[in-house]
């Protein structure tokens, strides 16, 4: 199957950035936050990706960068997972007035203009990193939670779940112990969703310089190489093809991850309608690159 | 999917565009020009003030005119004015006006548009002008004495008001602003005495000026403007060099110089604009307050080291002076780098660094200081991060916060700081009245010395003890400096010299101002205009053959990569069908 | 109903609010920084009076909630113009710009996307599963200034800022085609942005119907492959599809904001960036609660007309 070989190729490319992050140290030639070269320096054996604005070595500012980028997706990603699950599940469990409450809640979220709000919010917590992932989190958990819930819909109607009811097992014990593992699959395929968009809106903040400038980010060097003219010298070659490639590629292995993650949950996702619910909830896979900056 | 891949590319290829403008033109009389600048700056009147970046007084004076020419000449040249006389004390001004000049609509300007004008400024809701009339000086009156007369009145001395008071306010037109009770909401487009009228404004998006032909000083020589909007920095320069403006108002940044100069038919200029960086700082806070630290933290700057690397040599070292160099009233005063005599000083101060982490304590809390940086400028940003480091060196802790436009505004007017990179603008460090002023409200300046020197220059009657008062002002700041001037850069200006070559450097502005456009400007401010020099066209041909390749091999190595993919699931399907 | 007039109502407070959340008001951007400190309480008080920004808090809300129903929603701190005008301004330019997106990429996308469901297993199937998604995955700004730097750098084809031509071309096709070329590239970088979203919406709704059972049924009765796919496959899996371009309306429009601000386009995402950074109260709230009012629309539309064009969500638990 495509979706096999397809995950392949994104858990490989996954593992070199993650060994990338964490050897970071070991594998840059140089540290990243002095000054070891003449700034614009052109590509040379001391430096094959030339130097930055002020003389620092883009490659180990590329390698450096990777650990922001990864950090941000995956604790964001838990974050935004960890609020989805809850709230899909009780709403989609409890159904009645406290799903309505929720998923209008849900509605809400989901009508907010992201970028201003980001913006407004940054600027009233602070520019930070920490800040940033508990934005972005707080923002982006209200697909995952309505997407998750028309699933738990179809699940509590399951045969095993009615017979526990039956038996007298509370709610939370269902929940946690027949519920949560049936949707296990899914939610890991809105873990990696989560973790794309997350790095994609991290990129666009540093882009529009709306994060920690002094943190190594893709979108931080991009920052730097569109306000110092990269775009226009030939240094686009060098300073602004590899950080945005860096994005593509790590974003790309989560969405092949993800991808071969959901196709082998397909047949089962795909057989299953839940009563009253729409396609779009199911099915529809949340845009990531233009989608990611509302 | 190939099909149709290929069916829009070649529909792109298709669209091909004349190029914009060009062709060699007469630089006197020029039919139309194209002038990208870098921010909206609202409908033009004194009122739609904008923060920097981007042109404003310069773009409101092509519609305005002032009594007299510049605040930032040498001496006073009269304008809409043909003289003023001051009385013995210079508190009360006799300012004779021309006579035949109209404002746009066709209204004959008088001497109450003048009267008005001034009394608008002083009563209404703050502006950039307004301070010229209720602050430093303080005028008292403004009287229309007759149809060509106007006679000023100053609380105080005011000997400065033809050098730089007359010269830095737009008179307005008395029978259209008099309707006006709210400027701030004033839409239509102005009207003025000056060489263009403005004709379009499309918000966000452009200007379009055309020439007054009834300018009071002959028809100006270009006899449309076209002012394209155009906020990012890449795509101005793109559009220069190829050829769809004729100049941008951005600076040519320092590494863009060389490729810029290469241009065919660009030219660069140093414009002389007053522009500087520099750190405030908030002598509330301790241990901003001691006087010794301060110096202390001045010392241990490299100033040298942030020109060479953020500017790449493209700038001056600040001076604690303040004001800009090539200002008349700037008093020459290097600023001193001495990391040792730093240490030496803190030291002494008793801020020592007690507990061995390499960070001095001040009354036991570690030494560690913020500052507030925008975040949408990278040379700033970059700047602090150098200096972080050179204060490490002298046991001080800097932190960098860079915050959005309007929260560092915000942070900035709420005292809600301790350092602050601040860009100096030209009103502030070519005017002295602005300068004395801001000392105070901006810079929070005070000891007992300046108080005294401050007092004597408000009862100065003359010019030059004003300047002398000034100077002995400066020359305090050596010790006790108002903030900490890091540098000067320098202000290129790139423009076509195939569409137009009358440019005229002028302190303070730059190169796009109106003067630039009236022939008889270049020889009233006794500037040369910028004459078309012979440089040296490079080949840059070899640059482009590299880059070309190496995009080739890209694609070569994307398309070899989709290839293997595509065989590999080929491969896999076949085993399937096995 | 009654929900989502709740919804909206939460919205638009949730849009009054989060704009004086931020620090900094409008009167910081007002006045130049050298002389915001010499500002008498009165001369600030004047200034906000103008905008009627000095009232308490409570009183600004009930006049910007009567407001809205009254089609005034104030007036621009820094354009001094009625918000409404502005924002009717800028609208046509962003819905050209995201119309045209969303029918190019749908027809690029969902075009390719369908016939990779279609033919499951083929050839170009892994490749353009890989292609479609790594669209999806780069970064709109990076796209549009790559787009930039090569078409209006290196080859000098395009325009490289603006909406509309400087001077007049006339009118006509003249003007259409000045207003086309510079259409073209922020139009080619959102569609592409937007194709290989598309792609997979489209691949995984045609490849869900074809695995539905009537589809075996009708292969079963002898009609062709290509009928079926086409008669019944795609014709079902449109509905999703369409579904999906509407929920996502309000983010494309919102999306566009980087993209507008590479090409000096004077869309309603670039102005709400502006207004964000010069701290306008009543554009932000405007732009906001349009943006809001029609995610909130095509969502209940989406819920309302689903079960009636698709009749299988209508029934009570089928299995």
């Amino acid at each position: 199957m495509s979706g096999a070989l397809l995950g392949r190729i994104g858990a490989a490319t996954l593992t070199l950035f993650v060994v990338a992050a964490v050897f970071a140290p070991v594998l840059a030639p140089y540290d990243p936050t002095l000054r070891t070269a003449q700034p614009f320096e052109s590509p040379s054996l001391a430096h094959p990706l030339g130097a930055n604005d002020v003389g620092q070595d883009i490659l180990s500012e590329l390698i450096f960068a990777s650990r922001l980028s990864l950090t941000v997706g995956i604790v964001t990603a838990c974050l935004a997972t960890v609020l989805g699950v809850t709230v899909g599940v009780v709403s989609g469990y409890l159904r009645g007035p406290v799903d309505g409450v929720l998923m209008r809640g849900v509605d809400v979220i989901l009508s907010l203009p992201f970028l201003p709000l980001m913006i407004v919010l940054t600027a009233f917590l602070g520019q930070n990193t920490t800040n940033l992932i508990l934005v972005i989190g707080l923002l982006i958990w209200a697909r995952p939670a309505r997407l998750l819930r028309s699933q738990v819909l179809s699940v509590r109607e399951s045969g095993h779940v009615q017979a526990a009811r039956a038996m007298g097992a509370t709610h939370g014990y269902i929940m946690v112990r027949h519920i949560l593992p049936r949707i296990t699959p899914l939610v890991a395929a809105q873990f990696v969703r989560t973790a794309n968009v997350s790095i994609m809106l991290e990129a666009s903040l540093a882009f529009l310089g709306l994060s920690d400038p002094f943190q190594k980010s893709w979108g931080a060097i991009l920052f730097y190489a569109n306000a110092r003219s990269a775009f226009l010298a030939d240094a686009w070659l060098w300073w602004v093809l590899p950080p945005g490639l860096c994005i593509a590629a790590v974003v790309v292995s989560f969405a092949f991850l993800g991808y071969a993650l959901e196709e082998r949950v397909d047949p089962r996702l795909r057989s299953t309608r839940p009563e009253g619910e729409t396609l779009k909830d199911a099915e529809t896979p949340a845009p990531v690159g233009g989608g990611a900056l509302q | 999917m190939r099909p149709v891949l290929v069916g829009v590319l070649g529909l792109l290829m298709l669209i091909v565009l004349s190029p914009a403008t060009g062709g060699a033109q007469q630089t006197q009389e020029v039919e139309r020009l194209t002038i990208a600048t870098e921010a909206d700056k609202g409908n033009l009147t004194p009122y739609s003030f904008r923060p920097p970046p981007g042109l404003h007084s310069e773009l409101t004076n092509l519609i305005h005119d002032t009594l007299f020419l510049d605040p930032y000449t040498e001496e006073p040249i009269p304008w809409l004015a043909t003289e003023a006389t001051p009385n013995s004390d210079a508190t009360t001004w006799t300012v004779t006006l021309r006579d035949g000049v109209t404002w746009h609509d066709g209204e004959e300007f008088t001497a109450e548009d003048v009267a008005f004008t001034y009394e608008y400024y002083k009563e209404g809701p703050a502006n950039r002008y307004s301070h010229h009339a209720s602050e430093v000086p303080v005028i008292e009156s403004a009287e229309a004495l007759d149809a060509s007369t106007v006679e000023f009145t100053c609380e105080q001395p005011c000997p400065t008001l033809d050098l730089i008071t007359l010269a830095d306010l737009p008179i307005l037109p008395k029978h259209i602003w008099e309707n006006v009770d709210d400027p701030q909401t004033y839409t239509d487009l102005p009207v003025g005495t000056g060489p263009y009228k403005l004709v379009e404004y499309v918000e966000d998006q452009s200007y379009r000026f055309e020439a007054n032909e009834d300018y009071f000083l002959g028809p100006p020589t270009v006899q449309e403007i076209e002012m394209p909007i155009v906020p990012d920095p890449s795509s101005m320069f793109l559009a220069l060099e190829s050829g769809q403006v004729d100049t941008v108002t951005r600076n040519v940044p320092p590494e863009l110089e060389e490729r810029l100069g290469e241009t065919e038919n660009v030219e660069l200029v140093e414009g002389n604009r007053f522009s500087s960086i520099f750190y405030r700082f908030n002598a509330e806070r301790p241990p901003l307050d001691q006087q010794e630290f301060r110096r202390a933290l001045d010392m241990a700057i490299d100033r040298q080291e942030l020109v060479d690397t953020v500017l790449l040599g493209s700038g001056r070292v600040g001076s604690p002076s303040f004001m800009h160099p090539d200002s008349e009233w700037y008093r020459p005063e290097d600023a001193t780098f001495d990391p040792e005599q730093a240490q030496t000083i803190l030291d002494e101060a008793g801020i020592t660094d007690t507990d061995g982490d390499g960070i001095r304590e001040s009354d036991g809390e570690p030494v560690s200081l913020s500052v507030i940086v925008p975040a949408n400028d990278p040379q700033q940003i970059r700047t602090a991060e150098l200096i972080t480091q050179q204060l490490e060196e002298i046991g001080v802790e800097l932190q960098v916060e860079s915050l959005d436009p309007g929260t560092l505004s915000q942070r900035q007017n709420a005292r809600d700081f301790e350092l602050a990179s601040f860009q100096g603008v030209p009103h502030l460090l070519g005017d002295p009245t602005q300068m004395i002023e801001s000392l105070e409200s901006l810079l929070f300046y005070s000891n007992p010395e300046y108080e005294e020197l401050k007092s004597e220059w408000f009862q100065a009657s003359t010019v030059e003890q004003q300047s002398e008062l000034l100077s002995e002002i400066q020359a305090l700041f050596v010790d006790d400096p108002p903030a900490f001037t890091l540098y000067y850069p320098d202000t290129k200006y790139a423009y076509n010299s195939s569409a137009y070559d009358g440019w005229l450097p002028a302190e303070g502005h730059g190169i796009h101002h109106k003067w630039s456009l009236i022939p008889e400007a270049s020889e009233m401010m006794g500037i040369e205009r910028v004459s078309q020099s012979s440089t040296l066209e490079e080949n840059a041909s070899g640059g482009r053959a590299a880059v070309y390749a190496l995009v080739g091999a890209g694609v070569i190595a994307l398309l070899a990569l989709a290839v293997l993919l595509w065989r590999r699931s080929a491969r896999k399907t076949d085993d399937d069908q096995i | 109903m009654a929900q989502y007039a709740l919804v909206v109502l939460v919205a638009v407070s949730l849009n009054f609010a989060i704009p004086r959340l931020a620090p900094g008001t409008p009167i910081d951007y007002l006045v130049p920084s050298e002389q915001v400190a010499t500002i008498t309480p009165e001369q600030r008080e004047r200034v906000l009076a103008q905008f009627g920004l000095e009232k308490p808090l409570a009183e600004q809300y009930w006049l910007y909630l009567t407001g809205i129903f009254q089609g005034d929603l104030g007036y621009s701190t820094q354009q001094g113009r009625p918000v409404v005008d502005m924002l009717l301004e800028r609208l046509p330019w962003t819905l050209v710009l995201v119309r045209g997106a969303i029918t190019l990429s749908l027809i690029i996308g969902a075009g390719a996307g369908f016939l990779s469901a279609a033919r499951r297993g083929g050839r170009m199937e892994v490749g353009g599963l890989a292609f479609f998604m790594f669209l999806d995955s780069m970064p709109p700004f990076w796209i549009g200034m790559l787009l930039l730097v090569l078409f209006s750098g290196y080859l000098n084809l395009l325009p490289v800022f603006g909406a509309l031509p400087l001077t007049g071309a006339g009118g006509g096709f003249g003007l259409t085609f000045e207003v086309a070329q510079r259409l073209v590239l922020p139009l080619l970088t959102l569609t592409l942005v937007r194709a290989g979203w598309l792609f997979l919406v489209a691949r995984s709704s045609l490849a869900g119907e074809l695995s539905e059972d009537y589809i075996v049924m009708a292969e079963a009765k002898g009609l062709s492959r290509r009928r079926v796919v086409l008669g019944h496959g795609v014709r079902n899996a449109l509905l999703p599809l369409m579904t999906a371009v509407a929920v996502e309306a309000g983010t494309v429009v919102g999306g566009a904001t980087v993209v507008e601000t590479v090409f000096s386009y004077p869309g309603l995402g670039r102005l709400i960036y502006e207004s964000v950074l010069s701290r306008d109260y009543p554009v932000l709230q405007g732009a906001f609660l349009l943006l809001a009012v029609g995610v909130i629309a095509a969502n209940f539309l989406a819920d309302l007309l689903y079960p009636i064009i698709d009749p299988r969500t209508r029934t009570a638990d089928v299995r």
